[in-house]
């Protein structure tokens, strides 16, 4: 299952965009960014939408280009039996 | 925000530490975004541990740079009231990690308890920041592996060990006292900063008032709407060793307004047939989150944990009404001596709390938890799981390490735990 990630510039973007997507209604979770690919690059923090949300999500944010990076999906991210313990 | 500049200056391996951050998002969520119907106020806690090597690094650099100093503890027995009353800044060293051990086995007997080995591995191996960042060290004396790993830490950095009791008689309790008078005297050559008693009130309300937020978190968790998972619990506990307590108390006491709201409204953590279980045992420094994930997917609900990351953060306040410094001491020196640990004997305390706990949390079950070679906690399973029998609630005795290597045994135990409390309480 994929899921779908907003990647911000630095953490304190990415909390001021979860507050304006809450505001909104647009349902969202503060969660760590994947380490797969480019996304390494980016803040150790990003934002979880479900899918169904996506296009409500991407054009609430179509005029408001500097709060984010990118959308990306990413699957299988969740697991909460995969027990790695780090 | 990209910290590798950062981390670089702070002569970290970075390029090891990359391997770290390359594997903790997926540990993050797994324990944490996998959860649903979270309390909103976690997104703090979210936002602090996806960036856990970043954010709180950064103020610290930034605060070191103004001339103010970090010291680094590995125990509740080291007082922040006196850190913070010469404007220093505590931060937890304590390592919860595997990630740490090897490098922590290069220079300890392997049969050390995992939480030492990878607090001496965090720092040998250059890959924590934390670890970097501290101007000093602070130990103390609660157990033998943590005196002779100091040892070897004070090879590498500026070291300071407080000399904690092992008994609480009142000449014991006086000791202690001097003890943080000596700890005292110390922070202040360290920082440049005479400790006034108008300062160390200061910060004795400070600490105060970080433990009184954090009680209200634990006083929602009696609640059986369980407002809250003890996956997120344990989470505000562990980063409140890192934080400042100012904002800590702040944020706690957010979270503990939501969590009031939701039992009023109903609105639980916990599927409805959950059992509610306490965890007791050798400290879980973050990010060891492996017997609450466990538990929490097997059918249970931490509701406390009976430990230094848990009830014994927060219980107790010391006296605020102390005038000088004297005073103060000794209110902190009574206030600290009332913790239960392990390294006490004799320590029938530990006992009291806990089956106090069971009480006031509505627990069905104990999980009795310790690190192997933590022999404190080990030993002391014999009394703990012998007075939960004789109040007829069951207990799981448990031994484990950092590693997942165990994790299905533990699944099959935690399951089979949790599925007899289940029958028991439909007889």
């Amino acid at each position: 299952m994929l899921n779908y990630y907003i990647l911000v510039e630095n953490h304190t973007r990415g909390m001021a965009l979860h507050e304006l997507l809450d505001e909104a209604g647009l349902e969202n979770r503060v969660a760590p960014t994947p380490r797969c690919g480019d996304l390494k690059v980016s803040c150790g923090m990003s934002l979880l939408i479900k899918k169904e949300l996506l296009d409500a999500v991407e054009d609430f944010l179509k005029d408001k280009p500097e709060l984010y990076i990118k959308i990306v999906g990413i699957e299988g991210q969740l697991e909460e039996k995969r027990d790695l313990f780090i | 925000m990209d910290y590798h500049k950062m981390w670089q200056d702070l002569g970290m391996d970075v390029e090891t530490h990359d391997t770290l951050c390359s594997v903790l998002p997926t540990a993050i969520g797994d324990v944490f975004t996998s959860q649903e119907n979270r309390p909103k106020a976690m997104a703090f806690w979210d936002m602090v541990i996806s960036e856990v090597h970043g954010i709180r690094p950064a103020e610290l650099v930034e605060a070191k740079k103004q001339g103010r100093k970090v010291v680094g503890t590995f125990c509740l027995y080291v007082p922040d009231e006196i850190v913070i009353a010469a404007n220093g800044i505590v931060t937890g060293l304590c390592g919860g990690s595997q990630f740490w051990v090897p490098s922590g086995e290069e220079v300890l007997p392997k049969n050390t308890c995992s939480l030492i080995k990878a607090s001496v591995g965090a720092r040998l191996s250059r890959t924590c920041p934390f670890f970097r960042l501290a101007d000093l060290y602070v130990g103390e004396t609660t157990c033998d592996g943590k005196k002779k790993a100091y040892e070897i830490l004070a090879e590498d950095v500026p070291m300071y060990i407080i000399d904690v009791p092992q008994m609480k008689r009142p000449q014991d309790i006086a000791h202690y006292k001097d003890e943080i008078r000596l700890f005292a005297r110390k922070i202040e050559e360290i920082t440049g900063n005479k400790i006034t008693p108008e300062k160390l009130h200061e910060a004795i309300v400070i600490c105060n008032n970080r433990r009184k937020a954090m009680a209200r978190v634990y006083e929602a968790r009696k609640s059986t709407v369980a407002p809250i998972s003890g996956r997120d619990a344990i989470l505000m506990t562990q980063i409140a060793f890192f934080d400042d307590p100012v904002r800590c108390a702040e944020q706690c006491n957010k979270l503990a307004d939501e969590l009031e709201d939701r039992i009023a409204k109903g609105i639980s953590s916990a599927k409805p047939n959950d059992k509610r279980i306490l965890l007791t045992g050798t400290p879980v420094a973050v990010p060891n989150w492996k017997m609450h994930q466990i538990v929490e997917t097997s059918g249970g609900i931490i509701v406390c944990e009976e430990m230094c990351t848990g009830s014994r953060y927060f219980e107790h306040l010391v006296d605020e009404n102390a005038k000088t410094e004297d005073e103060m001491l000794e209110a902190l020196a009574q206030r600290y001596m009332k913790n239960n640990c392990a390294c006490f004997t004799p320590n029938g305390g530990r006992i009291d709390d806990i089956l106090r706990y069971c009480e006031e949390y509505k627990v069905d079950g104990v999980i009795d938890c310790n690190l192997q070679f933590c022999n404190l906690y080990d030993t002391e399973k014999r009394s703990v799981s012998r007075a939960l029998k004789e109040a007829g609630i069951p207990c799981l005795s448990i031994e484990t390490d950092y590693t997942d290597n165990d994790a299905e045994q533990l699944r099959t135990r935690v399951g089979a735990f949790i599925e007899m409390l289940d029958s028991r309480s439909q007889r």
